[in-house]
């Protein structure tokens, strides 16, 4: 097949592309320019494309960079910035995946005659009987990235190859060392690509209007006072930013009223998730699952272990409660390995 | 899709790509080569060997000066066009504007909106420094517009670049009108042209007459890193690199004597074969132009008909991104460029293009096709027949399949 890898300048992705040409694909690099803005983290630097370029020249095979900077603020930076201003917590790679690579990179991809668009990303592709594609937990449960690709349709996901999801992360770190590869040893990008690491108050205060207003407790008494609900994450406890004499956590965000709301710990607990922007990767039907069928495993975050529950209309009904899920976060729902769908929590 | 054109090897691409960088002469390579081995010791040195290689440069000097039709202490070598820029307008700028923002005056800088980011960029720079910083317009044809440069310009304007020929569409520029302007409007201002596209299709007097001029080494057939801003007699300048104080002292460090040497050479070959090349060359360009015109639909030419020199086929296609055609292009063997690229390798949106007022349709699908004195009818005629088959591929399967939408 004539395949293009996305090359991020990872161990992953590098490997992604080695076992691509070790099967005898035709193997084309590409790495995306994100980002145009000031950053220190992350896939976007000037460094990254730099090993992305060597990793493609030591394979012997052809690599381009492709600015997408404009359509990621539009469609990743903005609305990140939107989310954080209407007090929601937004999970840019997630949109980033959806819309610039599996959207903008696989439209180019198919358009220039590509058969499949790589990545290195911990994760599976399987087929079911119907040959339909499905995304699948990775080999390594601990750096499975199954979560991040829970909002790819099926048609997407039947034009991709996932080389390294059914390696660990150790084994992937091996065979980068088998090749000599320069990024055999790179440490990992753990932060959001465009923030400075521990920069994202800074970051949203620029892009932000500051609308101070009021923290109160479960009652509604003022308790203190905020520079802006974008400072905020349902269910975090630190940088409240008033006394209390037990620990506090932000219970609810009211951004229409800049009001920030305190409450226990058990304030936050929910036996169920509503959704917006469900989605099933083949479909709606797929998703469906009620009390009696086999229940979902949903996940929240893109690590941790999974909760059970029912899909009833756009409610997730949970079998044991939880920490309420901060609204715009991103909920992937299995069944078993295979990721079915997701929705974002209200 | 087809594999890769390996029947094609590295030096046997089309190379139409030669405003970005051309291939050096082999005469060139010749002299470099020896003078890398003969002239290694630092020409400020006491000693033969110092000597020798000081006794090159000083002629590399003259033999350029005596090309350009300047004076050889006029002519100061750089590390490249880039620095070139960069030291005209913060070596003016940066001489005057201490004084000037205090009084009030001569901190008016006006450069043409189409300049290079080399250009574009130490003003946007001096701007943030307090200089009064304005961009002169452009027609849709890509010609500077005199009548609102003439309105931009006034008593309070230290410096004023317009690029002799412009490095994406290949306009020239009417540099004596412009030099008029500037003298009656402004007549304390340093003129400054970029000058690096100009050698190969122009007699150095139409860009000499500024007071400032940038020429570099890897346009011409000669090396990267070596050019030359030549700074007319009057003309003050501040050093931006310190140090030694070489080259009068606006431009420490030792001096790269053999691309010095290679860049004289370069400049007399191409300026002695100019008239010759840029006739073989215009019909090659006219031919690549009839061909992909008569072969692809929806493209148009960008710029002027009449102003644009020879090297250059500056088209936009409908209905393309150019990062797209520009691997196709690659994998079939050839070697082309959209807009300006940035230091990822990325293609960034054409500043120039936008300037002309390029209808949308056609500004995200720039194809910048540049030849020169090595460009063959084998080279053009392969593009003929590659291009049409990539835009073909690119459009149908727009067509076909829109976006991938997703639904969420």
């Amino acid at each position: 097949m004539n395949v293009l890898v996305a090359m991020s300048g990872g161990v992953d992705s590098s490997v992604a592309a080695a076992l691509l040409l070790e099967a005898g694909h035709e193997v084309t690099g590409v790495t995306l320019k994100l980002w145009g803005g000031d950053s220190d983290s992350g896939c976007c630097s000037v460094a990254d494309v730099e090993d992305a370029r060597r990793v493609a020249a030591q394979l012997g095979i052809p690599h381009y960079v492709f600015n997408f900077t404009e359509a990621f603020d539009e469609a990743v930076v903005d609305p990140y910035v939107g989310a954080y201003a209407s007090g929601n917590t937004p999970n840019p790679c997630v949109e980033c995946n959806r819309t610039m690579k599996w959207g903008l990179l696989l439209e180019r991809s198919r358009s220039m005659g590509f058969d499949a668009l790589a990545t290195g990303h911990h994760a599976r592709i399987e087929r079911d009987s119907n040959g339909d594609a499905w995304v699948a937990r990775g080999e390594d449960a601990a750096k499975d990235q199954s979560y991040v690709l829970s909002v790819l349709a099926g048609d997407a996901i039947s034009d991709t190859l996932l080389p390294v999801g059914d390696l660990t992360k150790a084994e992937v770190r091996e065979h980068a060392a088998r090749l000599g590869m320069r990024t055999a040893s790179k440490a990992e990008s753990m932060d959001v690509c465009f923030i400075k690491r521990g920069g994202r108050e800074d970051f949203l205060a620029a892009r932000v209007d500051a609308s101070p207003g009021a923290v109160v407790d479960s009652e509604g008494v003022e308790v203190g006072r905020h520079d802006g609900v974008s400072g905020f994450t349902i269910g975090q406890r630190r940088g409240v930013g008033v006394a209390a004499g037990e620990r506090r956590y932000v219970v609810d965000i009211d951004a229409a009223t800049s009001t920030v709301v305190l409450g226990r710990k058990e304030e936050l607990h929910r036996d169920t998730i509503a959704l917006n922007n469900l989605h099933g990767v083949h479909g709606s039907a797929p998703v469906s699952a009620e009390p009696g069928e086999t229940p979902l495993l949903i996940q929240t975050s893109a690590h941790g272990a999974p909760v059970k529950g029912y899909l009833i209309g756009d409610t997730l009904h949970l079998e044991v409660e939880r920490p309420r899920v901060a609204p715009g976060q991103v909920v992937a729902l299995y069944v078993g390995d295979r990721v079915v769908g997701s929705g974002i929590a209200r | 899709m087809e594999t890769p054109d390996r029947s094609r090897p590295y030096l046997e691409r089309a190379y139409l790509d030669h405003a970005a960088s051309a291939p050096l002469y082999p005469e060139v390579v010749s002299v470099m080569q020896e003078a890398l081995l003969e002239l290694h010791a630092n020409p400020t040195g006491m000693h033969s060997s110092a000597r020798a290689a000081k006794t090159a440069l000083e002629e590399a000097r003259e033999r350029i000066a005596t090309l350009l039709g300047c004076l050889p202490h006029e002519v100061v070598f750089t590390g490249g066009g880039t620095e070139s820029d960069n030291l005209a307008v913060k070596g003016v700028m940066r001489g005057v504007l201490g004084d000037a923002i205090a009084r009030g005056d001569l901190s008016g800088v006006v450069v043409s909106v189409i300049e290079h980011r080399a250009m574009i960029a130490p003003a946007a720079r001096l701007a943030s420094e307090g200089a009064r910083v304005a961009f002169a317009p452009v027609t849709s044809e890509g010609i500077i517009d005199l009548d609102r440069l003439s309105a931009l310009l006034d008593e309070q304007t230290a410096f004023v670049s317009v690029m002799a020929v412009n490095n994406e569409i290949g306009t020239r520029q009417p540099l004596g009108e412009v030099l008029s302007l500037v003298r009656e409007r402004s007549p304390r201002a340093a003129l400054h042209t970029d000058a690096v596209q100009a050698p190969m299709w122009m007699d150095p007097k139409e860009f000499m007459l500024c007071d400032l001029v940038t020429v570099t080494g890897h346009k011409v057939g000669g090396p990267r890193g070596i050019g030359v801003l030549v700074v007319r007699d009057g003309v003050k300048l501040v050093a931006e690199i310190e140090g030694g104080g070489q080259e009068r002292g606006v431009r420490a460090g030792t001096p790269d004597v053999a691309a010095a040497v290679a860049l004289a050479l370069a400049l007399e070959i191409t300026v002695a074969r100019r008239d010759e090349t840029a006739t073989r060359v215009r019909a090659l360009r006219d031919r690549l132009i009839s061909g992909v015109i008569a072969s692809v639909p929806d493209v148009v030419l960008v710029g002027s008909d009449s102003a644009r020199v020879d090297g250059f086929a500056p088209f936009a296609l409908a209905g393309i991104e150019s990062e797209s055609l520009l691997v196709l292009l690659d994998r079939a063997g050839v070697d082309a460029a959209a807009g300006s690229s940035c230091a990822s390798g990325a293609t960034e949106p054409s500043h120039v293009l936008t300037a002309l007022g390029v209808d949308p349709k056609f500004i995200g699908g720039a194809l910048r096709c540049s030849l020169g004195w090595s460009t063959t009818a084998d080279e053009v005629d392969h593009m003929i027949k590659v291009l049409p088959e990539a835009v073909n591929r690119l459009r149908a399967l727009r067509v076909e399949r829109p976006a991938a939408e997703v639904t969420l």
